[in-house]
């Protein structure tokens, strides 16, 4: 079986980077990320010491947290095209006359929906990263300083100062943490529209319904924090929210245990149940009609 | 001694619900053959192809390829067979190349060399780095046909090969499949609803009607065993009719005057003789083939030729 989904994921991957529209999400995954990083432009100046300060961390944080949220509901709608494009383009007989499984295919295609989120993700990190850093880094003493420079706290401009409240290495701790937990959520969102996409035959509709449920699942778990807490996709919300904070230095908000596991386990579950009613929907149906 | 069989249905049953798309169908097509399944629209004929290869389960009855059962050995078969089923659809926003590449790579094969190959033997070698979405329905057809010769094939399936083709396209087409056949051994089977091309392209036929085989035979015994067709203009008719029912010719159609009748080309002498000394002004008497076609629809109205 593996040398069988290996050619399919090789045939997907050159499929979806032929077209458009991974493309094209880009655009307001990087442009959220610059509004956030150019943004920090404003408290230049700002006293050291004063809340409003911000620091490197924060902007990294806060420019993946909402890029990342783009990429929830790209995630969504991206695959809900991967298996209902095939049917609205007639192209099934084509590849299911070939020695391939249905299995072969659907795992093709989750893995390839999971290589496109982890692709998105790590997109995201680099950019803003490298955003950062050429907006925000500086010369001193002869020398590039890092906008994340160790042990400091980092004055987006000029200056540099030590930061004793909120040393470097808590600030990466945060980070690392909370950029982990949001790689679930947003696999769980990717299966979900998977899901989706094994219920429709034409594109429009799994595109509508996709972004549509998106955005509401988004908007519902804003509304109602103690049932958000159980949407898989809010998850991501939780770490990047904590460690925003956190960086922020106003605000005394600690990581919890119960947070932490929740934004793990109820994305890992629900990604689990997409993926499973996606499999089932998709060889039950008759989708060469 | 007979040749290998390379596709044998057994009892073939397909229903959807209560409906019997096909029913207890067995067809056997040996290996060399340009196997044409004849029939009507939704005779059964796709679903019969979906069945062979695999797309769609049966009901009950199997599908044997190259004497296994296809369910048991799906995987290695279908490395054996080419298959085009029903309107062949590729990407639209990959070049007919790329396309082929990919479905290719499919089955384990990254020899450029062969798609270039197939590209020129349909004919589109000149426009296969363009899109598909400027292809016309003929061009896809030919690209259809192009993914199903990709990996040599033994035995190629195809599902309405001229749809949406004009009549140059129907003759390459045709000249394409005989060449394959003749020049590589390759074995067809192919479910058209055009009598004509069938009777040309094909050396054996199956007529398959509402899930049913009505008959499967050598398209030349079919043919001979028809009978031949004779055009008949003549006055009186009445006349004419009681002379060829006292010779015992069957009168298959009448229109405007002139009758269609059915009788051995030496008997057709013998006829015009009778009619002249019964009287009657013979103004036509055109001694003619029976073709597929009019053999077709005697078997699928249940006529004297149904099987």
């Amino acid at each position: 079986m593996l040398p069988r989904v290996a050619r399919l994921v090789r045939f997907e991957i050159a499929k979806l980077f032929r077209q458009k529209l991974p493309y094209l999400v880009l655009f307001p995954i990087v442009g959220a990320i610059l509004l956030v990083i150019m943004n920090a432009m404003d408290v230049r100046g700002e006293a050291p010491g004063n809340p409003m300060v911000r620091n490197g961390y924060e902007y990294l944080t806060t420019s993946c947290l909402w890029a990342l949220r783009l990429v929830s509901v790209f995630a969504v709608v991206l695959a809900s095209l991967s298996l209902s494009s095939e049917a609205a383009q007639g192209t099934w007989r084509m590849v299911l006359v070939r020695p391939v499984t249905r299995t072969d295919v659907f795992v093709a295609k989750a893995l390839v929906v999971a290589i496109l989120v982890l692709a998105l993700f790590a997109l995201t990190i680099v950019f803003s990263w490298a955003a950062l850093h050429v907006v925000h880094g500086f010369w001193r003493d002869g020398a590039y300083m890092s906008p994340l420079t160790e042990g400091k706290f980092t004055l987006m401009g000029e200056e540099v100062v030590p930061d004793p409240i909120r040393p470097q290495e808590a600030l990466a701790s945060d980070l690392r943490l909370s950029l982990a937990l949001s790689l679930l959520p947003l696999l769980a969102s990717g299966f979900f529209g998977l899901m989706l996409s094994s219920m429709f035959d034409n594109t429009g509709s799994a595109v509508g319904i996709a972004m549509f449920l998106a955005i509401f699942l988004y908007g519902f778990a804003s509304v109602d924090r103690s049932a958000g807490k159980y949407v898989f996709s809010h998850s991501l919300e939780y770490g990047l929210v904590v460690a925003k904070h956190r960086a922020e230095g106003f605000s005394d908000r600690k990581w919890e245990d119960d947070g932490i596991r929740r934004a793990w386990q109820v994305p890992l579950l629900s990604g689990f149940l997409f993926l499973g009613a996606a499999y089932v929907i998709f060889l039950k149906r008759d989708i060469l009609t | 001694m007979s040749a290998e069989v390379v596709l044998r249905t057994e009892a073939l049953t397909k229903r959807f619900g209560a409906f019997a798309a096909v029913e207890d169908l067995s067809l056997e097509v040996r290996r060399g053959d340009v196997f044409g399944l004849l029939g009507l629209n939704g005779a059964g004929k796709t679903t019969t192809i979906r069945m062979a290869t695999r797309l769609i389960a049966p009901t009950s009855g199997r599908v044997l390829l190259f004497g296994e059962d296809v369910r048991d050995n799906r995987l290695e078969i279908l490395n054996r067979v080419g298959a085009m089923v029903e309107i062949p659809q590729f990407y639209p926003y990959l070049t007919g190349r790329t396309n082929l590449e990919l479905l290719l790579g499919l089955s384990g094969s990254r020899d450029r060399a062969r798609v270039a190959e197939c590209l020129d033997r349909v004919g589109l070698a000149g426009r296969g780095d363009d899109r598909v979405r400027t292809y016309s329905q003929g061009m896809r057809q030919r690209l259809g046909l192009a993914q199903a010769l990709l990996t040599r094939p033994e035995l190629i399936i195809l599902d309405e090969p001229t749809n949406g083709l004009d009549p140059q396209g129907i003759l390459d087409m045709r000249r394409l499949i005989g060449g394959l056949n003749r020049e590589e051994g390759v074995t067809f089977l192919i479910s058209s609803h055009l009598l004509h091309e069938v009777e040309l392209s094909c050396n054996r036929v199956a007529i398959v009607h509402r899930g049913r085989l009505k008959v499967q035979d050598e398209v030349s015994r079919l043919l001979a065993g028809a009978g031949s067709i004779a055009r008949v203009r003549a006055e009186p008719l009445d006349l004419v009719r009681k002379v060829a029912a006292a010779l015992g010719v069957a009168i298959e159609s009448e229109e405007a005057g002139t009758l269609r009748v059915r009788c051995e080309p030496e008997a057709l002498a013998a006829w015009a003789a009778e009619l002249h000394r019964a009287g009657c002004r013979l103004h036509e008497l055109t001694p003619g083939k029976a073709t597929l076609e009019e053999y077709f629809l005697a078997a699928t109205a249940g006529g004297p030729h149904a099987a």
